[in-house]
């Protein structure tokens, strides 16, 4: 008999398990996401005062912005803090914690910024220079190791603290190498160029003239730290206190405030109350839940159900997309401040002689592969520096690098390959994602169309390919940039220039690296501009590492009730349409 | 059985620390780190961020608690998982935790859907053998064991989320019927599938046994001889493939929580691959391992629970 006692216990217990699932099946029924579609859609009309939105970005890797460098951290951190000024939609700095413009010296290399009276943090406590003046020593802070401190590099002092601990590359530390405990670190810090001359007067050094500092106190690597905190008050160089993710353990200066975060799902955000509002923009809604969404084909469904009112678009459904939402309607796009192109490692040879790269790159119809790979989502060009941000219009190089497959073959044949005989076999290195491939099917088609040379292409995953890129392992690489800040030099800086950290390329043009000088140099910001639209002309037509085949666009769909995103759409997007300007996002009746 | 018991633990302990050490040794050896991004980050940063989180130091030496391996499983026999890459500032235990609070009761739902269909579907096919009930249970688990559930789901979003509005797209909330009915029936209908043609099998094996027609003949009704002899006898095969199931629908429902943007510590441990998330990837194995080691332990018990015959020495 004991066996049958076992076997009915188990019998009850999968009828009870039965019996849970159908009662959880069952259940709560009543509850109903914001926006489902049985919800009525209030008709464009003027603002309302309250209701909630849930959008969809990625996840964040960290809350700090003195750390982070991902686009979907920045976004949640401008919701949440606000730095000394900030970009207005025309990319220009205004006031937003700061009372009024910045007073330079006459050196140029000192700024004092005064700040507005009255500032509160969102628990009250006021907020002070010296929370400006901890937010730059954090993101200078070595332990801390922020992933924008680079930017600051002008900041007297602030690059001999940050690189105080690191080990020359690829070196273990040793036992003698100093510790962040050192008195020297300490020195270091007090060091940085940067103090509260009171309360409400910040004070900043820089090392050398630089015009595009203002635009530098807007971004978040300068935003505050709230020193009133007890982890943050005891900060030292070796203890820069943890940042952290809990809602509850954070203050915030910007818009809105955190009030839930649920890993790989979502946080939600409610106004704060102590908003300075500088521009005199209160947030109307009562929460914003931004869902970390990978999969934006998923996302684009959960828009149709009214799980979100906004989203990325999924670009291998973009012509269903806009034809289902309409072009204006529901679906929005807006120049992204980023361009891509075929990267080329001009140590590889024959990537070395510029008739092979100017071959190549005349062998690519942009225009075709806009259409072929990314459904004309984004504008082809020929222009590195976007127009919009002090470069070329995106034609303006078309006759020099432009699709001209006759031009092509003769620049080919100029190399020593006529009619690509004896061409050496270059490899394409992608990512695995379908455009990635799609982008390499397409290159490797057109250069056998046009060129007929053969080409490999290697698909590896985002990391190794990054890996081999920066490894300079790489012949020919789609790539691009994306803008950090809103200048020219952003653009080149570091990427084209011979000595330039980020110059993968092999860039060295003797025209290009004096014309870099100068551009540094020169303060006055016209002259600088001009000097940099000069370079941008360099870069392409002697294809000194990329050939540049389009900017990138932004793409959305947004619920008619919203206002506030589709108005503020700009080249300052992270991941959702007007973030940047998140607090005049709202619903209309 | 108790001595067993400890004898597997203490094998465990060994493939635990086998197990670590390949996957340290593996995940090192792949091209790209944790910092490898698609917008490079300057060589000094690199150097900062590598001496923040110890990766400066090498990854193995003979000097073993200065390397890389050697503080790491040093912190390990201490309870300590180490913080996430890509979730900065968060323990990789807490994240780990709440992921399975969610990837769990995801497969343990989808676990007792798949046994109640799937032992259902067989049992119901085995008693009307070569009838239209089983061709209908032949089918069901012919066309499901076919179908991926990222396949499934992407079926079944367009029309009973979409079109018909009856259920969410995105997120798990459990109680919440409208965010959990997808992703459960997308997960459990392979193993119902499964479980539906080893129950069929085992079922017809049984029905044909002796002892069933002798339990007819002493004129027991229908419903004790399927329930007390026959489903009771044909279950030994299929608890045998139920234990693994069990542990692969809780840890194996990456396809699932991705496409349903559900919270689970599969995706979790699939983005660190993606990324290159050493602390993450390290602390999901060791989760998995010394989860499947005790599922497996578990269901091994379960077997001489069931089975009076089995013995452990």
């Amino acid at each position: 008999m004991r066996p049958i006692t076992h076997w009915c216990r188990l019998l009850l217990s999968l009828a009870a398990l039965g019996a849970l699932f159908a009662v959880i099946a069952c259940g709560d029924d009543e509850k109903k996401p914001v926006g489902d579609t049985d919800t009525p859609t209030p008709a464009a009309g003027a603002r309302i005062d309250g209701g909630e939105i849930t959008v969809q970005s990625q996840e964040f890797a960290s809350l700090d912005p003195h750390f982070s460098s991902f686009a979907q951290d920045i976004s949640l951190h401008r919701m949440l803090w606000r730095g000394l000024y900030t970009l207005d939609i025309d990319n220009v700095p205004q006031p937003s914690m700061a009372d009024g413009a910045h007073q330079v010296s006459a050196d140029g290399k000192t700024y004092t910024v005064k700040l507005k009276e009255g500032l509160k943090w969102s628990d009250g406590d006021d907020l002070l220079a010296e929370d400006f003046v901890a937010g730059i020593l954090r993101t200078c802070n070595p332990v801390n190791a922020g992933e924008y401190q680079y930017v600051l590099t002008e900041v007297v002092g602030c690059d001999a603290y940050y690189t105080a601990l690191a080990g020359p590359d690829g070196e273990a530390k040793t036992a003698d190498d100093i510790k962040a405990t050192d008195p020297a670190v300490a020195a270091l810090e007090d060091a940085v160029g940067v103090k509260a001359i009171d309360n409400l007067t910040l004070e900043i050094k820089l090392s050398s003239e630089k015009p595009t500092f203002p635009i530098i106190l807007s971004l978040w690597m300068t935003f505050p730290v709230p020193v009133h905190l007890d982890r943050f008050a005891n900060a030292t160089p070796d203890e820069p206190g943890a940042w952290g993710t809990d809602p509850a353990a954070l203050v915030y200066n910007g818009p809105y405030v955190l009030t839930a975060y649920s890993p790989k799902d979502s946080v939600v955000l409610a106004p704060n109350a102590n908003w300075a509002a500088p521009a005199g923009v209160k947030p109307t809604l009562a929460k914003i839940t931004i869902q970390f969404i990978d999969d934006l084909a998923q996302a684009a469904n959960a828009y149709r159900t009214g799980e979100l009112q906004s989203t990325d678009v999924d670009l291998t459904q973009l012509e269903s997309l806009v034809t289902e939402f309409g072009d204006g309607e529901e679906y929005f796009k807006f120049l992204a401040p980023s361009t891509r192109g075929l990267e080329m490692n001009l140590e590889k040879p024959p990537l070395d002689k510029f008739e092979v790269r100017l071959a190549l790159s005349q062998a690519i119809d942009r225009a075709a592969l806009n259409t072929v790979v990314v459904q004309g989502g984004n504008e082809p060009s020929t222009s590195w520096v976007p127009a919009v941000t002090g470069g070329h219009d995106p034609t303006d190089f078309d006759a020099d690098i432009g699709f001209d497959p006759a031009a092509a073959k003769t620049n080919l044949e100029a190399a020593g390959y006529p009619n690509g005989a004896g061409f050496p076999k270059l490899t394409i290195l992608v990512g695995n994602t379908p455009a990635a491939k799609d982008t390499a099917a397409f290159l490797k088609d057109a250069f056998k169309t046009n060129l007929n040379i053969d080409v490999a292409v290697e698909s590896v995953d985002s990391a190794t390919r990054s890996d081999r890129f920066t490894e300079e392992q790489f012949d020919l690489f789609p790539g691009g940039w994306i803008q950090d800040y809103p200048d020219p030099e952003n653009w080149i800086l570091g990427l084209f220039d011979t000595p330039g950290t980020l110059n993968h390329y092999n860039c060295s043009d003797p025209d290009i690296d004096a014309k870099v000088a100068e551009a540094r140099a020169n303060t006055d910001d016209a002259a600088r501009k001009a000097l940099y639209k000069d370079i941008n002309e360099l870069i392409v037509t002697r294809i000194c590492g990329i050939a540049p085949y389009w900017h990138e666009n932004n793409h959305y769909l947004i619920k008619p009730q919203i206002v506030g995103m589709r108005e503020n759409m700009s080249g300052q997007d992270g991941v959702i349409a007007g973030d940047w300007a998140a607090e005049s996002w709202g619903l209309s009746e | 059985m108790t001595g067993y018991i400890v004898r597997r633990l203490l094998w465990m302990v060994v493939v635990l620390w086998a197990i670590v050490t390949i996957t340290f040794l593996l995940m090192h050896a792949v091209e790209g780190g944790p910092f490898t991004r698609e917008r490079e980050l300057p060589p000094s940063v690199i150097d900062a961020l590598n001496h923040k989180y110890g990766l400066d130091k090498p990854v193995f030496s003979f000097d073993v608690w200065n390397s890389q391996y050697g503080q790491y499983v040093g912190n390990l026999v201490q309870g300590d998982l180490g913080s996430s890459f890509s979730n900065v500032d968060q323990p990789v235990s807490e994240l780990i935790r709440d992921g399975f609070w969610v990837s769990m009761q995801l497969g343990l739902l989808a676990f007792v859907f798949a046994v109640v269909l799937g032992m259902t579907a067989g049992t119901i096919s085995a008693l009307n053998h070569n009838r239209l009930p089983d061709y209908l249970g032949v089918f069901f688990s012919t066309a499901g064991a076919s179908m991926p559930n990222f396949i499934l789901a992407g079926i079944l979003i367009p029309i009973f989320a979409v079109e018909l509005g009856w259920f969410d797209v995105l997120g798990w909330e459990f109680g919440n019927y409208k965010k959990m009915v997808l992703p459960v029936v997308a997960l459990g209908v392979l193993p119902a599938a499964y479980f539906a043609r080893i129950t069929r099998a085992s079922m017809l094996e049984v029905l044909n046994q002796d002892y069933i027609r002798t339990a007819r003949a002493k004129g027991l009704a229908e419903q004790a001889v399927v329930l007390r002899h026959a489903v009771k006898n044909a279950m030994v095969p299929i608890l045998t493939v139920m234990g693994p199931y069990l542990a692969f629908l809780i840890t194996g429902s990456f396809l699932v929580e991705s496409v349903f943007s559900i919270p689970g510590v599969g995706r979790r441990f699939v983005d660190a691959v993606l990324v290159r998330d050493y602390g993450m990837i390290m602390g999901t194995v060791i989760f998995y391992t010394v989860f499947i080691a005790f599922a497996n332990l578990f269901v091994d018990v379960l077997y001489g629970t069931v089975d009076p015959r089995i013995r452990y020495s």
